[in-house]
């Protein structure tokens, strides 16, 4: 595994050293060094991510890049055992998210899409999802910033179509 | 807070719980639009944590139930959901049996006082039914499975019925795609016994027995709906006549079977593996042994489920002494009882809400 070091740069101007084979989980940034527009001197410039939430990024790229690094490792490993590494990642992934405000996981899930990191949209996504489920939709209006285009009749149809409950 | 694009807002709903989307439905139109969008609902299904509820059928439609043997009482009514008839000529109807897709869709089998039948195929959670004639409308004594398979010209998921008439040997099936019954191109060499049917992953499974090589005692069977063809499986192990025998799903994922060899009350039941679109062999764990209250023998089955963490719930077609009651088991096989304050059917189901959409046909 190449442990090449490249530079991102944030659009705030902060700088950040990162290990290549942790940046290639952008696949923008993989693509970027796949045909050579990495100059080994300058750091790449991200110009819709800011240096907190870059930050955030680099830690879950390289959390997850030194996972990738063990399932080369351990090709053959037991049922179990993958089900305790999968158990860690989870936990893991589970602690970083919760300590985000909803804000930040906005932010966070813009320049994932941004740097085009799957698995970290796929995280980001659920943990909105988990966290909206349970809330009213005038909560969730506020959340998303979305206003209601319902008449009062239309809602209030809607409302009723839904008048039951599962519990 | 930063705004989202509709792509990556998408994202984070088809996340979200089918019921919770329900409700969500009404914070704008776009997000009401999403749910009745078939491209959505399909990335959904594949997306979105699968909930359980457990669900207790009435006259026309059905309680949904909290189950938690650490509490008081154990189980308790939580929700409750009618079937819409929308005909006027329908409103005597009442639900004579429930079949279950895996999918989240249910089908209902309508009777009237003139014996009248009416198919309905239901998504309770959508709201959404397409009503079907039977193939013999006056007639009672057809039992039926819904059942699901990959249509090849659109690639989609779709739905046929399959029905038979008590005692006959026929069968005929219906395509939702083309809105019409055809017989069944098969002949049954063995006999599906009554005990209703459970549906998983393009299958529908009965408990059958051979009643020409008797030897061959009872077995799991099983009908697949893209290839029309019946195959044979093994039960847990041979036995030439049980006393009582039911089948139900645990989640979407595994069937479970309840055993009784005699009448000593002594129930077992089984749980098998996890049934996948390739699992070719079945094979079965005994979860739980337990003795049931001597009033639950009755001549009539016993309905029965599983949840996720091995607790087993019991229920009986008949009332004793005027109260519907339910048998509620952990895994130290210790049988609670309690009585439901409601009318119910004989019909559990531990179900998975979706909001799959029942294609309507050419109609």
């Amino acid at each position: 595994m190449s442990s090449n070091m490249i530079m991102l740069k944030s659009s705030d101007g902060a700088s950040f050293e990162i290990e290549e084979a942790a940046a290639r989980k952008s696949k923008i940034i993989a693509n970027m060094i796949e045909v050579e527009c990495v100059d080994e001197d300058k750091a790449i410039p991200l110009q819709n991510v800011t240096g907190n939430i870059l930050a955030l990024v680099i830690e879950y790229c390289n959390k997850h890049i030194v996972d990738d690094d063990d399932d080369v490792a351990t090709e053959e490993a037991s049922e179990e055992e993958e089900e305790a590494k999968k158990k860690k990642v989870d936990d893991w992934e589970a602690e970083f998210m919760n300590s985000m405000s909803l804000e930040t996981m906005f932010e966070l899930l813009l320049a994932a899409n941004y740097l085009n990191i799957k698995s970290l949209i796929d995280l980001v996504c659920q943990t909105i999802a988990n966290n909206i489920k349970d809330k009213t939709p005038e909560e969730v209006r506020k959340i998303f910033s979305i206003e209601n285009d319902f008449t009062p009749e239309e809602e209030e149809e809607i409302r009723k179509e839904n008048a039951w409950a599962f519990g | 807070m930063a705004e989202l694009p509709d792509d990556l807002l998408e994202e984070i709903l088809c996340r979200v719980p089918a019921t919770s989307l329900r409700r969500l439905r009404s914070t704008c139109k776009l997000w009401n639009r999403l749910f009745n969008d078939r491209k959505f609902t399909r990335k959904h299904f594949h997306k979105a944590p699968k909930e359980a509820l457990l669900l207790l059928f009435k006259k026309l439609g059905f309680y949904s139930m909290s189950f938690d043997l650490h509490r008081s009482p154990p189980a308790k009514i939580i929700g409750e959901l009618n079937l819409i008839v929308p005909h006027r000529s329908l409103d005597q109807f009442w639900v004579s049996q429930f079949c279950h897709s895996y999918d989240g869709l249910l089908l209902c089998v309508c009777v009237n006082k003139t014996e009248n039948i009416m198919l309905v195929v239901w998504n309770p959670c959508t709201g959404q039914t397409k009503w079907i004639k039977p193939i013999d409308h006056c007639k009672r004594g057809y039992k039926y499975a819904l059942g699901s398979y990959k249509d090849n010209k659109s690639g989609n998921k779709s739905y046929k019925i399959l029905s038979r008439r008590d005692h006959y040997t026929e069968f005929e099936i219906y395509e939702i795609n083309s809105n019409s019954w055809r017989v069944l191109d098969i002949t049954m060499d063995c006999n599906l016994l009554s005990f209703g049917n459970v549906s998983l992953k393009g299958k529908t499974y009965w408990i059958a027995r051979d009643e020409k090589e008797t030897q061959l005692g009872i077995f799991l069977i099983s009908f697949d709906y893209t290839t029309e063809r019946f195959e044979r499986l093994c039960l847990p192990y041979q036995y030439p006549r049980y006393w009582k025998m039911s089948l139900s799903l645990v989640r979407e994922e595994k069937l479970s079977l309840l055993l009784q060899r005699d009448h000593t009350l002594r129930t077992e039941i089984w749980v098998t593996n996890k049934i996948g679109d390739e699992t070719k062999v079945v094979s079965w764990i005994k979860i739980s042994a337990m003795d049931l209250n001597p009033q639950l023998v009755t001549w009539k089955g016993l309905n029965f489920l599983v949840d996720g963490e091995k607790k087993v719930l019991v229920c009986t077609p008949c009332s004793i002494k005027g109260q519907n009651k339910v048998y509620l088991a952990g895994e130290d096989n210790e049988v609670k009882e309690e009585v439901v304050g409601v009318m119910v059917s004989p019909f559990l189901l531990n179900y998975v809400p979706s909001l799959t959409q029942i294609q309507q046909g050419n109609d």
